[in-house]
């Protein structure tokens, strides 16, 4: 189960792919910033404050320790009490409410996607994503789910009125459940959905469909050989 | 001939008739596919529809940064599909040190890379470049410099900035499984809408490719391209050099589009022609007359259309915290309490983080430290640029760091033929090895806490270049120009 923040049991070697998703219940924690880039969610090792350890260090240790270091630990290593996961009520958040273009900014999936995975939030729910993190977030069995910006606020003032009371978001159903209110419904592409619900890895989508791959690429070699053959010749 | 000389002669004489029967353009030809560059390349490397609007495609070539996957996956008796599609390029935590190749404790793991690219390249992967194989350099630079990036391609990497390769007209995007490539030569993609954004004007002195890019992302939005695949059209755009429109491409994921493209023209081939790993001469011509059918037809339907009018646009630099917070040099730093009621909260956090005061002129902005180089604007063209405003100069005494950071092995050999190494070092700056570097820090290179930085990269997100750091996003000459100042200048008064 996901236990503090930075503290939980998956570490570095969490596969690619294959991982199912369901349903998640929570706590969540709003964070609505807007176009939060990757820069901000997993810093370079390089560029972390050496109260969390010489450079490099991370690299073997328990990736979820250095997410979003920058903006949550001040140069002393000491957290900041702004950064919502440092706050009482959020400390043990598993579902993020974020803002606009969330995630956006480098690929990394080693830097970023599993550290995030570490750090234990396994829903996302906001306006719109990076495009890279969107792709990276189905691998790893994270969800992410698109609202409008009304709504987001209306989930945002449940959260803040709600501290301690948790959210359970239905993948099967697309719901999202809310003590004490109506579900918000939601809509998430078709393909994605049953790739998350059945714990599908892209492997086994492509699978079947390898010997059209074949068939199409000995066609490309004739369409285009110079393609196959790069700098022969010269 | 050589082929250069061909397509100086030929194509500019409308003399390329073709030699080849028509079935060999059957992609492009016999199914008269027509529409946008980017669906035509699309449809033609489709294997199978995976429901709604996700595809199989075909991949014609993938970028890794490491050869640890490949070894692994061979380790484990798995079969590799077309190792001529896949290279490999550790640009990221390379030394860009001078001292890098007697020194072995710099850069990460560096002995190891060596090491693997050997056993790599014995088992077929025959394009794995480590930091002293003259192709090395930072993967977007190395990936049309040799050639191995043409037209009509599908190109993957793990990279986000693999948007750039778009410039020579071409499909890319980052953040790929490369294991899955390389098991299957495919890729799972949902299909993005497209957009085409028309660049128009007639842009002033000093103006470069950064500031069109720049300049359109403050207009646009940097989450502006969501959801599309982006064409960059218009006039302004053919006229820039094919390095120029790397520039471009490369900055299409700071408006959160996964793709950036320009359609080819005879600027890309020429550009090709002679490279490495270019068609050979045997194909040359049959190459050229598939890719002229490539760019986008006079009545294909772009989902979204946008213009940017770069007449009057001043050299843009950022003052805040995403590469949407871009403003000309003669401008005043914004108001959060002015600023749309969306975006105020994030203005008020950039205000904050930049320690700038609002209504203040960007310019004159004392600064710290300069970084020339990054996939973005580090090419043997942009180096020039940036020298010829340094030549006869002297970087401000109040410069911490100054740097200059060549694309690749090759970029800095050409630059030293023409002795701008000699330029850039009298006028102080540093003359390292190829790589990211400071763009990104992954390697050590990193700018000093507190320091603010004029840098000709691509992010300028919250330690970006480092802890603590403000990145001032700028082109490589108004950087050029911000050393000698030693405060953010206007590069007009310097040419």
């Amino acid at each position: 189960m996901i236990g503090e923040k930075g503290r939980g049991t998956m570490g570095q070697n969490i596969q690619r792919g294959g991982h199912r998703f369901e349903a998640h219940e929570g706590l969540a924690a709003p964070f609505m910033f807007d176009n939060v880039s990757t820069d901000v969610i997993a810093p370079a090792l390089t560029n972390l404050t050496e109260g969390l350890g010489a450079p490099r260090a991370g690299l073997g240790s328990n990736r979820g320790a250095t997410a979003f270091a920058n903006i949550r630990y001040d140069a002393d290593g000491s957290p900041r009490p702004d950064f919502v996961f440092n706050q009482e009520a959020y400390r043990t958040a598993s579902i993020m409410i974020v803002g606009k273009n969330y995630a956006t900014g480098s690929s990394r999936v080693t830097g970023v996607t599993r550290p995030l995975v570490a750090w234990g939030v396994r829903v996302y729910i906001g306006e719109s994503f990076g495009p890279i993190f969107l792709t990276n977030a189905v691998q790893y069995g994270v969800l992410t789910v698109e609202l409008p910006r009304e709504t987001l606020s209306e989930i945002v003032e449940w959260v803040e009125s709600h501290h301690g009371v948790r959210m359970r978001v239905d993948l099967e159903r697309q719901l999202i459940e809310m003590p004490g209110r109506d579900p918000i419904p939601f809509e998430t592409d078709p393909r994605v959905r049953n790739k998350l619900l059945n714990g599908l890895h892209d492997l086994e989508e492509i699978e079947p469909h390898l010997p059209a791959a074949r068939t199409l690429r000995e066609q490309d070699m004739q369409e285009r050989p110079w393609i196959y053959q790069p700098g022969d010749g010269r | 001939m050589n082929r250069r000389d061909f397509i100086r002669t030929s194509v500019g004489a409308g003399l390329l008739v073709s030699a080849y029967p028509r079935s060999l353009f059957a992609r492009f030809r016999a199914q008269e596919r027509r529409g946008t560059m980017f669906d035509k390349i699309w449809d033609a490397h489709v294997v199978a529809n995976l429901g709604g609007e996700t595809d199989l495609l075909q991949v014609d070539r993938c970028i890794g940064g490491s050869p640890t996957q490949v070894m692994r996956l061979v380790r484990e008796g798995v079969e590799l599909r077309n190792p001529e599609m896949f290279y490999n390029v550790p640009d990221h935590t390379v030394s860009t040190s001078p001292e890098r190749y007697d020194d072995p404790s710099l850069g990460w793991g560096w002995q190891a890379y060596e090491e693997l690219a050997g056993e790599m390249r014995d088992m077929g992967f025959t394009k794995a470049f480590g930091q002293s194989d003259p192709r090395f350099g930072i993967m977007h630079v190395v990936g049309p410099e040799t050639g191995l990036s043409q037209p009509g391609m599908v190109l993957c990497a793990g990279d986000s900035h693999t948007c750039t390769h778009g410039a020579m007209g071409l499909i890319s995007w980052g953040g790929e499984n490369s294991e899955n490539i390389l098991r299957t030569g495919t890729v799972i993609r949902r299909r993005p809408r497209t957009m085409r954004v028309n660049i128009v004007g007639t842009p002033g002195p000093g103006i470069r490719a950064k500031d069109v890019i720049l300049r359109t992302i403050a207009q646009l939005g940097t989450d502006s391209g969501t959801g599309y695949a982006v064409e960059y059209a218009g006039p302004v755009v053919r006229a820039l050099s094919q390095e120029g429109r790397f520039s471009v491409c490369n900055l299409a994921v700071e408006m959160a589009s996964p793709t950036g493209m320009v359609s080819p023209d005879d600027t890309t081939y020429e550009y090709l022609a002679g490279r490495e790993f270019a068609p050979s001469a045997r194909y040359w011509d049959q190459a050229v007359e598939f890719w002229r059918n490539l760019p986008t037809d006079d009545d294909a339907v772009f989902d979204r259309e946008e213009t940017v009018d770069m007449t009057g646009v001043e050299p843009q630099v950022t003052w805040g915290i995403n590469p949407e917070h871009a403003i000309g040099i003669g401008e005043r730093i914004p108001d959060p309490d002015d600023a749309p009621p969306s975006k105020r909260a994030t203005y008020r956090q950039a205000i904050e983080y930049s320690r700038l005061t609002p209504g203040e002129p960007i310019l004159g902005t004392p600064i710290d430290e300069v970084f020339i180089g990054s996939c973005v604007e580090s090419r043997i063209g942009d180096l020039r640029a940036a020298a010829a405003i340094v030549e006869g100069r002297r970087v401000a005494s109040t410069i911490a760091s100054a740097w200059v950071v060549p694309g690749s092995n090759a970029v800095k050999a050409q630059a030293e033929a023409e002795g701008l190494d000699r330029i850039f070092r009298d006028a102080g700056f540093e003359w390292r090895e190829s790589g990211c570097s400071k763009c990104y820090g992954s390697n050590g290179d990193y700018v000093e806490p507190g320091h603010r930085c004029v840098s000709n990269s691509n992010r300028n997100y919250i330690g970006r270049q480092g802890r603590d750091t403000n990145t001032i996003l700028a082109s490589t000459t108004t950087v050029a120009a911000s050393a000698i100042a030693g405060s953010i200048a206007d590069v007009r008064t310097f040419l």
